[in-house]
């Protein structure tokens, strides 16, 4: 049996070294649809500058991100939510760590209506109530007599939670709602339909018009944009992350260093979201 | 005929041109429009049935996982050596399923939950957990209220999944004081989801693997556990207690018995042919105290180039049948990267800390090694060296240790 021990442990040295010569490989980002487009372009942009550099983006939801940096599938994941207390601890369980959060942009999650909609503004309660199917006429809002139809996004969504848990206050969304796989469908569902509403980043909003929302009754309502939101008028804004395992250390290092820096920061603008810095 | 004939496919003939001249190219597209409008009508009608249909299987989540092991014991001996007594099971080497799990968890919204959850392992299945609970929030509070069959709100290593777990099987200490770590009962929780949660809950107390009360309780009084965890990041700590009483079954009184026989057939039953058992007093069955206290601490430490360090320790004090009993262990992890991961655990267990019974205490030494073929599998190969301590010390190995190593080759598939 001493025998035996002493394999592992050899096998245990021999694997990290192994380990530590094949560490370089393709960088892979997943998670939150909102910011695909804005991971992409980091990593067409960084990979033209460091033309030994690969990175994959991916997306399929902030929850689904998360997943995949607990099960050790992908080294980055985007959120357009903070991780949960809950998916902490299975960092902890299986990598030992607490993980590393990092900000990268700002965002406004904006409410979109078809432009042909005669309404031009919301409250956050009024948001609410059309959410968790209390109020179901446009008339009860001051728009023509036509039955409200919801979308939204899936459950594995940073988009869904965030907007379920800041506007919503955690009730659950009308079961009516149509559950759409991204914002460019939702942006899509709109542009066509008349009686309409959505919500998602404010990145995507071609074809359909912002809805202008109010904190309460007596405020004015403001649309998200980047002054709105960096002076806090615009109620739904959020911050985007990247979250990482560990401490970054080598490409994946100089990859935040290039999300953090000024060339970085002026990407976001680009993309329609809000620079951190 | 042939007039008749003729006369028919002229008026055909006509119809059709009549029928071409009336649809001018734009009621031909407006036609076409309306037939794809009435289709498109047709395709959202069948996707609304289709999205209904999806939102309530978003409800069902199932999950589970499968142990495959192989195991090689120092003390196997082939079975050939018991000869035809096959219960002697002398070869403890082999290939079994140590855990098969199957879980299924229905949320219809946030407000509540059901689940339930079997195990199918060597040649039984079982019920684990079934249990439904309610949560309410208030602001940042979150209440949690559970009611059925599930884990003991005790300690670390219990709400520690055997699935993440390093080593093959929980510490001496937890499997003897808390045996399937879970019971019935009910617990509320009370929770400021980062950094505190307060578990309250009262229980059977006699867990689901008692082989008495399988299902009920022989006593009137419930046990009460209790725990507060803190978290603050890098280090969770948490202290649970577990208060109740433990009920030992009494016994009926046995008349003294004597038996005679002429073993050796001279006609007189020898003074050594008689045989007498003495008369046994009724035993009252009892109720007594059990007392259990726990203390635990999880270290994590992001300072390697490897991966994640993680530092666990928990100690365990109880009082059973007048018994005192100790146990804690300290497990080291190492994440090699995202591929592999290391442990090493000291695990000591004394069923008896009274000053007679200093030589009973075990301490175990434990190595293991993960592989992560993908996201779903885990390959594990563990070691254990147990010992038995001589006076209950760490540093002083019992000379007649027994010869009782063992060696775990693992298979996990977890979805």
């Amino acid at each position: 049996m001493k025998k035996l021990i002493a394999v592992l442990g050899i096998l245990i040295l021999s694997v990290t070294a192994c380990l530590a010569v094949f560490a370089g490989k393709a960088i892979t980002i997943k998670g939150s649809d909102t910011m695909v487009i804005l991971g992409q372009r980091w990593a067409e942009i960084y990979m033209n500058q460091n033309p030994g550099a690969v990175i994959q983006v991916t997306g399929g939801g902030s929850g689904v991100g998360i997943a995949a940096l607990i099960n050790g599938s992908t080294d980055i994941c985007e959120a357009s939510r903070p991780i949960k207390p809950s998916e902490v601890d299975k960092l902890k369980e299986r990598f030992n760590t607490t993980g590393v959060e990092i900000p990268v942009a700002r965002d406004g999650l904006a409410v979109y209506l078809n432009e042909e909609n005669k309404i031009t503004e919301l409250t956050l309660d009024q948001l609410k109530g059309i959410y968790t199917g209390k109020i179901t006429n446009w008339k009860e809002l001051g728009g023509e007599d036509a039955k409200i139809v919801l979308y939204g996004r899936e459950n594995s969504s940073g988009t869904y939670v965030y907007f379920k848990d800041n506007v919503l206050k955690g009730a659950d969304f009308a079961p009516q709602t149509q559950t759409l796989p991204g914002t460019a469908a939702i942006v899509n569902a709109m542009a066509k339909d008349k009686y309409g509403i959505g919500y998602g980043g404010a990145a995507y909003a071609k074809g359909v018009k912002y809805c202008k929302v109010k904190k309460d009754v007596q405020t004015p309502g403001y649309e998200p944009t980047l002054e709105n939101i960096k002076n806090g008028k615009y109620p739904i804004s959020r911050y985007l992350y990247w979250y990482l395992r560990n401490k970054p250390t080598g490409e994946i290092k100089k990859l935040v260093d290039f999300v953090l820096s000024e060339q970085g920061q002026q990407i976001i603008s680009k993309v329609g979201y809000f620079p951190v810095k | 005929m042939k007039t008749k004939i003729t006369a028919i496919l002229i008026l055909l003939l006509l119809t059709g041109l009549n029928l071409t001249w009336a649809q001018t190219p734009e009621d031909s597209l407006k036609n076409a429009l309306q037939e794809l409008k009435d289709r498109l009508d047709g395709v959202s009608e069948n996707m609304a049935t289709l999205n209904s249909d999806v939102f309530i299987l978003k409800w069902v989540k199932i999950s589970g996982y499968i142990q495959a092991r192989y195991e090689y014991n120092d003390s196997s001996q082939n079975g050939v050596a018991g000869g035809y007594d096959v219960s002697k099971n002398l070869n403890a080497n082999n290939f079994y399923i140590r855990r098969g799990r199957i879980k299924f968890t229905v949320q219809p919204g946030s407000s509540s939950k059901y689940v339930i959850y079997f195990d199918a392992s060597k040649n039984t299945v079982s019920l684990k957990e079934a249990y439904v609970e309610l949560y309410k929030n208030i602001g940042k509070h979150n209440l949690t209220l559970t009611f059925g069959q599930f884990n003991y709100p005790f300690g670390y290593e219990i709400e520690y999944s055997s699935s993440k777990r390093d080593f093959p099987e929980r510490s001496l200490a937890e499997n003897n004081l808390f045996k399937g770590e879970r019971d019935r009962g009910v617990n509320l929780t009370w929770a400021l989801p980062k950094y505190l949660q307060f578990n309250a809950g009262l229980f059977q107390g006699y867990g689901i693997e008692d082989k008495n009360f399988t299902w009920f309780d022989p006593t009137k009084a419930k046990d009460v556990i209790g725990r507060a965890k803190v978290k603050l990041g890098m280090v969770d700590f948490g202290f649970s207690g577990n208060w109740g009483k433990t009920y030992f079954p009494g016994s009926a009184a046995v008349s003294g018995v004597t038996t005679w026989y002429d073993a050796n057939g001279n006609g007189v039953i020898d003074p050594g042919e008689i045989k007498t058992t003495a008369p046994k007093a009724a035993v009252p069955a009892v109720e007594k105290d059990k007392i259990r206290y726990g203390a635990d601490a999880q270290v994590y430490l992001d300072f390697l180039p490897l991966g994640g360090t993680g530092f666990r320790g928990e100690y365990y004090q109880a009082k059973d049948n007048d018994k005192d009993e100790r146990g804690w262990y300290f497990w080291v992890s190492q994440n090699i990267y995202t591929k592999f991961g290391s442990a090493v655990r000291y695990d000591y267990w004394d069923p008896n800390t009274a000053e007679d019974k200093k030589d009973d205490a075990t301490g175990t030494l434990s190595l293991a090694l993960h592989y992560f073929w993908d996201s779903y599998v885990r390959v594990t190969a563990a070691y254990d060296i147990p010992h038995q301590l001589k006076d209950n010390s760490i540093f002083s190995k019992y000379s007649g240790d027994r010869k009782d190593n063992r060696f775990t080759l693992q298979f996990q598939f977890m979805f």
